[in-house]
């Protein structure tokens, strides 16, 4: 037995001191002196404040432990005195916040995902109330977003009024010219087939088909497919519908906040359609994909594959179309179209489907809750940070890091300094924390800064822009007589605008959560069953048999709810508006 | 007997039936180690690759080089070591005891520890209950709540019931008691099950993820699966915000994502120390195998 | 003598009271017990939350009492009812799949010690136990890499030697759904769970193998009135364990491989749960929900601990617990 033990024992331990020698070498872990009760005079000023350390949970982000990085260091720290430790939970977050409220009391500062979150906590008396905090350290917030503070304490104070969150995200109902939706593809193959320009979307698949075949193979000799789709991004419904064509068409889904489920909001004729109606965008897209799998165009691997396939696939050129617009530029940044730059991808605009869908930022922002816990000690100088995040200064450094290392204004337009633009487009980890506090931003980075007039978030600076333009971009606007995509849609499409009324609804309650719930388990499958159906009629009977289990299930229940929702939204809308970027 | 069929028909195909299941269990494993270490667009491109090609070690270099990485494989060996060694002493000396027949409530007792396996509070309740115990932020965190485990418990319970009960009792008559017995007796004759159970626990408690999530938030009680989760998150991320950009309908900038082959790299390196420690375990339930084997 | 005594908890023994031995070891298992009491019952108090509409946060007094509601959620109209029948009906089929490869591991280790050369069994022990420590989603990658439809290695091969005119999507078919997670799931764990019998047989008195040459039994002989035999034990404990967790297949495996086409085969309770409630969250009705199947889960599988047991008992005449 000795020899048994000893013997496992003196292995373990001499692997475990030999981990100490190498650990020693290591970059020690970073302890920051934390310094208690330094609460007076906390306001940002010139002086350096003495750091205090406080504890933070945050639902989306992956800040993990005490920060040590520029921002955090320059903006956390020498401006508002604070060291942010940060508990880091994962996708585990919903459970690790659920663990902390039921121990009785909150980190100093919380990000919550959704209000449902943040309404438990105020009713479970965890947080603080900011407004005698606002006068002192909050002028910023005041003057930027009355809009939003006063949605926060009329909708989500227990009736108190009282503030206990600020949403991120919050910005103006103006446009930029960012254009995103649209479904793109291969120039030199579009270009081939003689660049039809059709009216519809369905009227683009035999025009995909002949694409395909001029090109079914990429140069490893794997199959090309016009469409792929994939199944881990679904939620209440199948994603990839909702996203592409759906949205394409200037029709809004709740996807996204997921308030007003299994519903869908034609922004255009402010219209509410149950997504169970026979007739729904959302159903006719899913015909759609029936359609092209039917043509062979759709990569029979979709509802296997995951995210990861899709953009190894992406950057193999194995695929005819991209859905998005960083989808596009991400396969035209690829070493492929560096290497022949016509085989870029640009936007096709069916006339007559196609929408200019502009959907900026809402005055009330959007899903996320920043509060702070009622037990800080802090709160002054967390408010200050908060305050400092609803400027457009504020979002500029959260988003884009720290100005004057990172990047400056050069000639009245952001740019980043130095090496940092290539690092920033090819995801350098060393400046992994350049975008890692975007969900800090209260003012939304889609905003134009005052001092550029650009939006705020590097993405949409013109330097990077430039950077990413390719010769099948510029040959495609050539042809068409314009300047760019977002040019060409204005000109040729009819514009329709988000009109945010979505974002003022609240969340479902509990029994129409749970038949939500049920909804959304049945929808993704018989959504995917119907676009791999063999024949038209198996289409038809398993349409038939989701639309009968949708009833069974509440789906009435549901859309009567979401129209009453939307009712009382609506007549909320006019009340929130006010908001400036400073 | 015993050579005539040596190199016969039944050991030959036992053999080659057992070495054919063999390859198939390790060739994922094989298949993704190869991966990493060849260069990355071939786990990109799906393409099969059965030998490393263009060679390189930077997938491990990249990932050795996560902040806090080394500190945190300390706390996970010394989190395993010491968790193993309670776990082994501590339900086999209950083990033990519950082999005795003479003891108090013997049968409801046992039953009461066997029936604890099925019961699940869940999250909320344990989390406070760790805290109360002021377990969180503890190093004993990781090692008190498994020193009683009740599958091992059974395990070694039937193991110890089929030590001839004559070695036992010829060292009571000796006038040994019963810790003397145990550590004499005992623990030593139980080492193939002691060894499989080791085994099973060091891998539990090296995978073991949940209690540093919920319980320790100390960066110096953070173990590698922490920092590996926290990477794979990051990457996750990147993901996510895609997502929610497709969503809303914003965004424009390309974006590259950590290749595949990193995601495997933090697989291998969570896999790479269990396979080193295991053949020293391994002789120990291994052992008496040549006995049985010998005869036949 | 004094009143203690006479309640029999000492002894006066060689002049000095002892404690008799009964309560002596009980005493000494003690501290272990509490052990057990203190992680694993004391925070059953959880289960009442199954009966509340529990907030986290919140004060019990505060939660709405609920009765049996959550309790009924799975079961509140027609659908649900016949979902309820489809995933039992998973579960029930997967579980006794599952049951029936109890035998795989005893058989893989009685087998494994025949092989002659010490290094190639080593070798053998070793490499079958590796699919162990890869984790489900790293099986499923590993899988995609080669069943997928285009790329899949497996399919690629049997095309090309002409087995399968067209590709199959092996992964998103649901025909024998059943079998082939039971097929991960062997290849998964009979290495690794043979490991225990390994144990036991080094633990055969080599006396008995000796006395069995002598009287000239063969190979299969052995096998079937020593080896085997003496595997007993632990095969029965194994199997017992694996009848009280027949409703708990665990979710990780099944969520890795489910896909909207073969979800209608794959769903097993504890997927199923996942799927309609934990995934949303733990705020609302779902820890409750949770927290009232995890309390049916337990009774039923104690009370088929106990039924087995009791089967046990009558058939071999040997109680387990």
């Amino acid at each position: 037995m000795k020899g048994f033990t000893g013997k496992l024992l003196a292995v373990l331990l001499s692997l475990s001191l030999s981990l100490i020698l190498v650990a020693c070498q290591g970059p020690e872990p970073t302890s920051t002196p934390t310094t208690g009760g330094v609460t007076e005079s906390a306001t940002p000023t010139p002086e350096p404040l003495t750091p205090v350390q406080i504890t933070a949970l945050a639902g989306p982000g992956t800040m993990s432990g005490v920060q040590t990085d520029p921002i955090a260091k320059e903006v956390f720290e020498k401006r508002f005195g604070l060291t942010i430790d940060f508990i880091f939970a994962g996708d585990k977050f919903e459970e690790r916040l659920a663990t902390e409220m039921s121990s009785g009391e909150l980190p100093d500062l919380v990000c919550f995902t959704n209000r449902k979150q943040a309404e438990t906590a105020v009713q479970a008396n965890l947080l603080l109330d900011l407004d005698p905090l606002l006068a002192e350290y909050g002028q910023d917030l005041s003057a930027n977003m009355p809009a939003m503070l006063q949605f926060m304490r009329d909708n989500l104070s227990g009736g108190s009024g009282k503030l206990y969150g600020l949403t991120n995200y919050v910005g103006s109902q103006t446009m930029t010219d960012a254009i995103h939706l649209a479904l793109y593809t291969r120039w030199d193959l579009y270009k081939q087939v003689g660049a039809p320009q059709v009216d519809t979307y369905e009227e683009l698949l035999p025009v995909f088909r002949q694409m395909q075949d001029l090109e079914p193979e990429n140069d490893k000799g794997q199959k090309n497919y016009t469409f792929t789709l994939w199944a881990d991004w679904d939620a209440n419904e199948m994603a990839m519908a909702n996203w592409t064509i759906v949205n394409y068409r200037g029709v809004n889904n709740s996807q996204d906040n997921g308030t007003l489920a299994f519903t869908e909001y034609n922004q255009e004729t402010k219209q509410l359609k149950s997504m169970f109606d026979p007739d729904s965008t959302y159903l006719q897209t899913i015909r759609f994909y029936f359609k092209a799998n039917q043509m062979g165009l759709l990569d029979p691997d979709s509802v296997t594959q995951k995210f990861d396939n899709v953009l190894n696939k992406l950057n193999d050129g194995r695929l005819l179309t991209a859905y998005w617009g960083w989808m596009a530029a991400t396969f035209n940044g690829s070493p492929l179209v560096e290497a022949n730059p016509l085989a870029g991808m640009i936007p096709v605009f069916p006339k007559k489907e196609a929408r200019l869908f502009l959907s900026p930022n809402s005055p009330v922002g959007r899903e996320f809750v920043w509060s702070v816990g009622a037990k800080t000690q802090y709160a002054d100088r967390i408010v200050s940070l908060l305050n400092f995040a609803a400027t457009a200064r504020g979002a500029a450094e959260l988003m884009n890091g720290v100005e004057g290392t990172d990047w400056s204004i050069v000639d009245g337009k952001a740019q980043f300094l130095g090496d940092n633009l290539e690092k920033f487009v090819t995801n350098d980890p060393t400046v992994k924390y350049i975008g890692m506090y975007e969900p800090m931003c209260l003012m939304s980075p889609w905003n134009v800064d005052p001092r550029t007039g650009e939006p705020i978030n590097r993405t949409c600076w013109s330097q990077v822009i430039r950077r990413n333009l390719r010769e099948s971009e510029k040959q495609w606007a050539e042809a068409n007589g314009v300047l760019n995509a977002f040019d060409f849609a204005s000109k040729n499409l009819v514009t329709v605008q988000h009109d945010a009324v979505s974002n003022m609804t609240s969340a479902p309650p509990d029994n129409i959560k749970i038949i939500q719930q049920k909804l959304a388990e049945l929808a993704k499958a018989q959504s995917w069953k119907m676009i791999y159906a063999k024949s038209e009629a198996e289409f038809e009977s398993l349409l038939q048999e989701l639309l009968e289990k949708a009833q069974g299930l509440g789906s009435e229940t549901n859309f009567e709810w979401a129209q009453n929702e939307l009712a009382a939204a609506k007549e909320k809308a006019g009340k929130y508006v006010e908001f400036n970027v400073n | 007997m015993v050579t005539r069929d040596k190199f016969g028909l039944f050991n030959l195909s036992n053999s080659l039936v057992f070495s054919l299941y063999a390859l198939v269990c390790v060739f994922p494993l094989y298949y993704i180690l190869v991966l990493t270490l060849s260069d990355n667009q071939w786990a990109a491109s799906g393409v099969l690759v059965l030998y490393p090609k263009g060679f390189h070690l930077q997938n491990y270099v990249n990932v050795l080089r996560f902040e806090g990485i080394l500190p945190a494989m300390f706390v996970s060996v010394l989190k395993t070591v010491v968790g193993t060694a309670c776990t082994l002493l501590g339900t086999s000396f209950l083990a033990y005891l519950f082999t005795k027949k003479g003891m108090f409530l013997r049968k409801a007792l046992y039953r009461f520890v066997i029936i604890s396996m099925y019961f699940n509070a869940g999250l909320i309740p344990w989390y406070i209950n760790m805290r109360n115990l002021q377990l969180t932020n503890n190093f004993l965190g990781y090692i008190v709540p498994y020193i009683v485990m009740p599958f091992y418990l059974i395990l070694m319970k039937t193991y110890m019931e089929s030590i001839p009960p004559a070695l036992e009792e010829s060292a009571s008559i000796d006038g040994a008691g019963t810790l003397q017995v145990f550590f004499r007796i005992i623990f030593p004759l139980s080492r193939p099950i002691l060894a499989t159970v080791a085994v099973f626990e060091s891998v539990n408690q090296w995978n073991n993820l949940k209690d540093n999530l919920f319980l320790m938030t100390r960066s110096r009680l953070h173990t590698l699966q922490y920092i590996l989760y926290n990477y794979m998150s990051e990457v996750d991320a990147l993901a996510a915000r895609m997502r929610s950009q497709a969503g809303a309908g914003l965004g424009s900038s390309a974006i590259s994502l950590t290749p595949m082959a990193v995601r495997m790299t933090v697989a291998m390196l969570v896999v790479l120390p269990i396979l080193f420690v295991y053949p020293v375990l391994q002789r120990h339930f291994a052992k008496g195998i040549m006995l049985g084997a010998m005869k036949g | 003598m004094s009143r203690r005594d006479r309640s029999g908890l000492l002894s006066p023994t060689a002049g000095k009271p002892r404690i008799r031995q009964d309560v002596r070891l009980f005493l000494m298992a003690l501290p272990f017990l509490a052990l057990i009491f203190v992680f694993s019952y004391l925070p059953l108090y959880g289960w009442i939350y199954a009966f509340f509409d529990f907030r986290p946060g919140f004060r019990l007094a505060d939660c709405e009492f609920r009765g049996l509601f959550f309790f009924r959620l799975m079961v509140s109209d027609p659908v649900s009812r016949g979902e309820v029948i489809r995933v039992l009906t998973n579960t029930f089929a997967i579980s006794g799949l599952n049951l029936s490869i109890q035998v795989l591991p005893l058989f893989f280790a009685v087998f494994l010690v025949e092989i002659r050369s010490s290094r190639l069994r080593r070798t053998v022990q070793s490499l079958t136990t590796m699919p162990n420590f890869l984790s489900w989603p790293l099986v499923f990658a590993f899988a995609y890499s080669m069943l997928s439809v285009d790329d899949g290695f497996i399919n690629r091969l049997l095309v090309q030697v002409g087995a399968l005119g067209n590709p199959v999507n092996f992964l998103a078919s649901s025909d024998h759904v059943w079998l082939t997670q039971t097929g991960y799931l062997v290849w998964k764990t009979l290495g690794w769970t043979a490991i225990i019998y390994l144990a036991a047989i080094s633990s055969i008195d080599s006396e008995l193998y000796e006395a069995a040459e002598i009287d000239g039994a063969d190979r299969f002989r052995i096998m079937r009135h020593i080896t085997i035999p003496h595997l007993l034990p632990t095969f029965f404990v194994l199997v017992l364990l694996s009848i009280a967790n027949f409703l708990n297949n665990g979710m990780e495996q099944y969520f890795v491989f489910q896909n909207a086409l073969n979800k209608d085969r794959i769903e097993v309770l504890d997927l199923y749960v996942y799927n309609i409630g934990i995934r949303s969250g733990m705020m609302g009705y779902n820890y409750s929900f949770a927290t009232a199947v995890g309390v049916l889960k337990s009774l039923v599988s104690v009370v088929l601990l106990f039924v087995a047991n009791w089967g046990s008992k009558r058939i071999r005449g040997v109680s387990i617990l």
